[in-house]
């Protein structure tokens, strides 16, 4: 037995070694990823809408790595993506090996001071973001009429019930805000697990409205919804948007950021605006080599504008993507993590649930 | 008077229901809602489930309960087997519950990979007594399954051992 | 419609299809067999080759077909060895592994293999005839109605009391409390995690369930020190035996696979409760409730038939709304739009004969799955008989790996063998564990349907016709079986 034990803690020893040494000659004269295997952490379960799509990223990516490395996806779920972060920042080795796709939150985790959270968003080494999301907030035509102005005015006789997974959820914290910035009527009604339960939800009426709808989304799963999609008895209108700018469909709809009343408003509506827009990031442990966050990031991009990977994203019906560079989303997450303090604890209010 | 183990399992099910209300205490209504909606039933029945074990304990000619409440021998799960003399019955299990935590343990402390071998090759040699080469043919197959199948087909992403983490290495 | 359903059977028979379909079927039989290897792993490593078949009909040959045979097998590992196939497939434990223990395992899988034949067949057959129906039916279910539903599970857990209702009470109560672990959807408070992110989303039903049932299995087989199979009183003949119990009990298999459907098509309550609640309908349905737990087929009819009919009901909601009911459906889903289709009212119209490719899928899949398993039968049960002390290493090995396989997560083995020495004890002093899963898997439920009810209505929806229908039958049926206990004085 300790023959056995011994080798292998040998062999496993020399492993980890082999991969503690990124920069060693040997790695700078033939490229550092060949015959390597990156993993791909991701932090939500299989069958996730990003997990979807990392999975599909990492089938097209090897081809842009010097190296062709083999690229293997895991699941690590929990928390919301925390799990994943805390062992990407504090276990997983920094050597390039390791990389994840953990679902929009790093940011403001960190900037709220989530006690679990045990890591400096803006440490990480931010590789990309495969796509921009623009949220929504969606009701029943029946409900809340053709707009914002009709909703807030009928809410005002009737008050409308907003479907959300969790009263901390970043969906629930939109309408919120909505709330905050317009004096909409609305109550929350929690507990559905994900956005297709409660789009049923809708349809079955027991909930008037939700947010956190991403809009492209709805190009490919509910085209029957929306009069501006072609539909002839649409189903649901969109109250606001949750974007940087305007989205070009979309120009008639107000953004959350313009609805703000303040500056302390605005700070916090911009938090989670580019929280939305950070949806499906990738990132790599903190103190990565600088030259293989580079290869990396080459990678990523090269990656997400190859024709077939573009030609597989459509089908899955990612239309517009709009994905972000890495140095984009670095600055992006510097930018959440550095909001005023005052708009900081705001937020952490109202994303408590409470 | 002698305290039967059942009793103490009884007693350890009325401890666990006030540690759950316990729990809640602090918590705002709509979370403690349910939690005390369970609890708090639970711990009245859980309470005459004591008292009813212990006046079984008294004394059989006092007792309320039903046979069936007594005996332990209606079926309403399976049983465990009474072929064997208790006594040894007993040290097996202990023996089995060892190795299934040192098992454990081990796998924390080494991981997965690095603890499966020896720990099949041993229980098979040294706990059953077979010989060399049966072990060493089924120790070979479990690891064959373990490394082909979930190490390299798989993937699953088995954590190193936590002695590795404390020795930095 | 008749059509459809002839082009989409001729789409599948037709090659390559039928070629990923034997292939699917292949993979999913060899997971579904070995304990600890989760159909669900393997299902997301496979979703990939979908983008490589791009034909919709033929991906989901394949990963249909697979997912559906996983099922059926994993009945086999609980039937062998005590120890779930599947996180989903535990229930047959029950009876399964006490008839294995009697030398009657060739009955048992010939009962589980058949019932889960005919019942899968029978999902496939309610999937097709509720297509016309499909999307009001989903809409009919509000969270009211589901959480009556729920309700009229948890007081199942006093039918699977049956020798002493106040441990069986209480065991259902445990699980009910253990499953209030984790984060709350209203407030966000993180109830019983013990400072961890690990318990932040409850407890995972495969790791608890898997230590619950096999390690005090582990424990009595090394107490035992013989074979699992006390006597070899059976010849492979049994199995034929097995396929007679299930038409003995034909209309037992089939309200039992009608339960598999009816669970399944309600999106959010996963795969474990189908099989539980046809258990539990098996033992309420019997006259004499106390041979259940010493190996009573009709203990291993039931989950088995559900088992794989629910298969059938989890397409409903999938397909006429893209809203998942397991995790095994969310995966699915991803094929869906990976094969570029868009679960909706199109799946229905102009996608039809997909559908009904899915449906044909099921039932051919189903039999090929039985009749490959019949092959192999006498040389899985022959394992049985192998010496219990070769068996325990790896059964321990298999345990470790199907608790981790389920989050990836080394606390799940701790979790399984936490459970599994509360197991060891529940069963030492007779306290029934299939109450407490029951309790486990239903609890959440019922407090988020709750949840959702009293946010959207009020107290209103206590007044809708169907959930005032549902608490009538409720009342009726617990009041029934208080009486029945009454006389007999099992209290």
């Amino acid at each position: 037995m300790k023959w056995t034990s011994k080798t292998l803690m040998f062999a496993a020893a020399v492993w980890m070694l082999q991969g503690s040494m990124p920069g060693s000659a040997e790695a700078q004269a033939k490229p550092y990823y060949e015959g390597k295997t990156i993993l791909v952490i991701v932090g939500s379960g299989p069958g996730a809408g990003n997990d979807i799509r990392t999975r599909l990223f990492a089938r097209h990516a090897a081809r842009h790595i010097p190296g062709k490395p083999q690229l293997v996806v895991q699941n690590r779920s929990g928390g919301g993506g925390l799990r994943a972060r805390n062992y990407l920042y504090n276990i997983a080795k920094p050597d390039g090996l390791t990389i994840a796709e953990i679902i929009r939150g790093t940011g403001l985790q960190d900037a709220i001071d989530e006690p679990a959270a045990r890591f400096k968003a803006d440490k990480f080494n931010w590789i990309g973001n495969l796509t921009t999301a623009t949220a929504t907030c969606v009701g029943r035509i029946d409900r809340v009429g053709a707009n914002l102005e009709d909703a807030i005015e009928r809410s005002r006789k009737t008050q409308l019930r907003e479907g959300e997974t969790s009263g901390n959820s970043t969906g629930a914290a939109i309408g919120k805000m909505l709330q905050r910035f317009t004096g909409i009527n609305t109550r929350l009604v929690v507990g559905y697990q994900g956005g297709a339960p409660i789009d049923l939800a809708m349809e079955k009426g027991e909930v008037d409205m939700r947010c956190g709808f991403v809009w492209s989304s709805a190009k490919t799963r509910k085209k029957h919804w929306f009069k501006r999609l072609g539909s002839e008895k649409p189903f649901a209108s969109l109250l606001i948007q949750v974007a940087t700018k305007r989205h070009p469909e979309l120009s008639d709809v107000p953004t959350l950021i313009e609805l703000a009343p303040d500056q302390e408003s605005k700070d916090v509506a911009e938090m989670l605006t580019l929280t939305y827009r950070n949806a499906y990031p990738m990132l790599a442990p903190p103190g990565t080599p600088e030259n293989i966050v580079k290869i990396l990031r080459d990678a990523f991009w090269a990656t997400v504008h190859d024709p077939q990977y573009l030609a597989d994203a459509k089908k899955i019906g990612y239309l517009d993507d709009e994905p972000l560079k890495g140095e984009d989303v670095q600055k992006l997450i510097g930018k959440i993590v550095s909001s005023p303090e005052k708009s900081r604890k705001l937020m952490a209010r109202i994303v408590s649930g409470k | 008077m002698r305290i039967r183990p059942q009793t103490v399992f009884s007693f350890l099910v009325l401890l666990f229901f006030a540690v759950v209300i316990w729990g809640a205490k602090d918590w705002p209504v709509k979370a403690q809602l349910y939690p005390w909606v369970i609890g708090i039933p639970m711990l009245v029945l859980a309470a005459f489930r004591l008292v009813t074990d212990l006046r079984s304990n008294a004394g059989k000619g006092a007792s309320p309960v039903t046979p069936a409440e007594s005996s332990d021998s209606t079926p309403a799960d399976i049983q465990f087997t009474r072929e064997v003399d208790p006594v040894i019955a007993r040290r097996r299990t202990v023996h089995i519950f060892s190795w299934i935590f040192g098992f454990l343990l081990a796998c924390w402390l080494l991981g997965l990979s690095v603890t499966i071998p020896p720990f099949v090759f041993l229980y098979l040699k040294v706990k059953s007594g077979e010989g060399w080469t049966l072990s060493l043919v089924l120790t070979g197959a479990v690891w064959l399954l373990y490394w082909g199948l979930f190490d390299r087909l798989l993937r699953l992403p088995f954590p190193e051992g936590q002695l590795y983490l404390w020795l930095g290495l | 419609m008749i059509e459809s359903a002839t082009s989409g059977l001729l789409q599948v028979l037709s090659w390559p299809a039928f070629g990923f379909l034997l292939l699917g079927g292949a993979i999913g039989f060899v997971v579904g067999i070995l304990p600890g290897l989760g159909g669900l792993t393997t299902l997301a490593l496979m979703l990939p080759f979908a983008y490589t078949i791009q034909e919709p009909i033929a991906a989901f040959c394949f990963l249909l077909g697979m997912h559906a045979i996983t099922g059926t097998t994993g009945d086999i590992t609980s039937i062998l060895f005590g120890i779930p196939g599947e996180g989903t497939s535990a229930a047959t434990i029950m009876d399964g592994y006490p008839m294995t223990k009697k030398g009657q395992a060739g009955r048992a899988l010939g009962a589980a293999l058949t019932s889960s034949l005919v019942a899968g067949l029978e999902g496939a057959i309610i999937l097709a005839i509720s297509i016309p129906i499909m999307r009001p039916l989903v809409l009919f279910f509000g969270a009211p109605e589901l959480f009556m539903l729920t309700i009229l599970g948890i007081t199942f857990l006093a039918t699977l009391s049956s020798a002493s209702l106040s441990k069986g009470v209480l065991a259902g109560g445990i699980g009910l409390a253990i499953s209030a672990v984790g984060i709350e959807d209203h407030t966000g408070t993180l109830r019983y995690t013990m400072g961890t992110i690990y318990l932040w989303e409850g407890l995972s039903l495969a790791p608890v369930v898997v230590g619950l049932f096999a390690i005090p299995e582990i424990v009595d087989l090394a107490v035992r020190g013989s074979s699992i199979a006390e006597s070899k009183v059976e010849r492979i003949s049994g199995v034929l035996e097995g396929v007679r119990d299930t038409f003995r009990h034909f209309w037992l298999t089939m309200r039992c696979g009608m339960i598999g459907v009816m669970v399944g098509a309600v999106p959010g309550v996963g795969g474990g409760v189908s099989q539980w609640m046809a258990y539990a309908h098996a033992v309420q349905s019997s006259k004499d409730k106390k041979r259940f737990g010493t190996g009573a087929v009709e203990g291993v009819l039931g989950p088995g038939a559900a088992n794989n009919s629910k298969e059938g009901g989890n397409l409903i909601p999938t397909v006429a709304f893209g809203v998942p009911g397991t995790t095994g459906m969310a995966i699915l889903l991803g094929a869906f739009l990976i094969v570029g289709l868009t679960p909706g009212p199109d799946m229905l119209t102009k996608h039809l004969d997909v559908t009904l490719a899915m449906v044909w899928i099921l039932v051919i899949s189903n039999i090929l799955a039985a009749g490959v398993a019949f092959l192999f039968l006498s040389q899985l049960v022959k394992l049985t008989f192998v010496r219990g002390n070769l068996l325990i290493p790896f059964l321990v090995v298999f345990v470790f790996l199907g608790a981790f396989s389920a989050n990836n997560h080394f606390a799940d083995i701790v979790v399984a063998c936490v459970f599994g020495v509360l197991g060891y004890f529940m069963v030492l002093f007779g306290w029934p564990r299939a109450p407490f899963v029951l309790g486990l898997v239903l609890g959440r439920l019922a407090e988020r349907y709750l949840g959702i009810s009293l946010g959207a209505y009020g107290t209103a929806w206590l007044l809708h016709p169907p959930v005032l229908v549902m608490i009538v039958i409720l009342l009726g049926s617990v009041s029934y079986s208080v009486y029945k206990r009454m006389s007999t004085g099992s209290v």
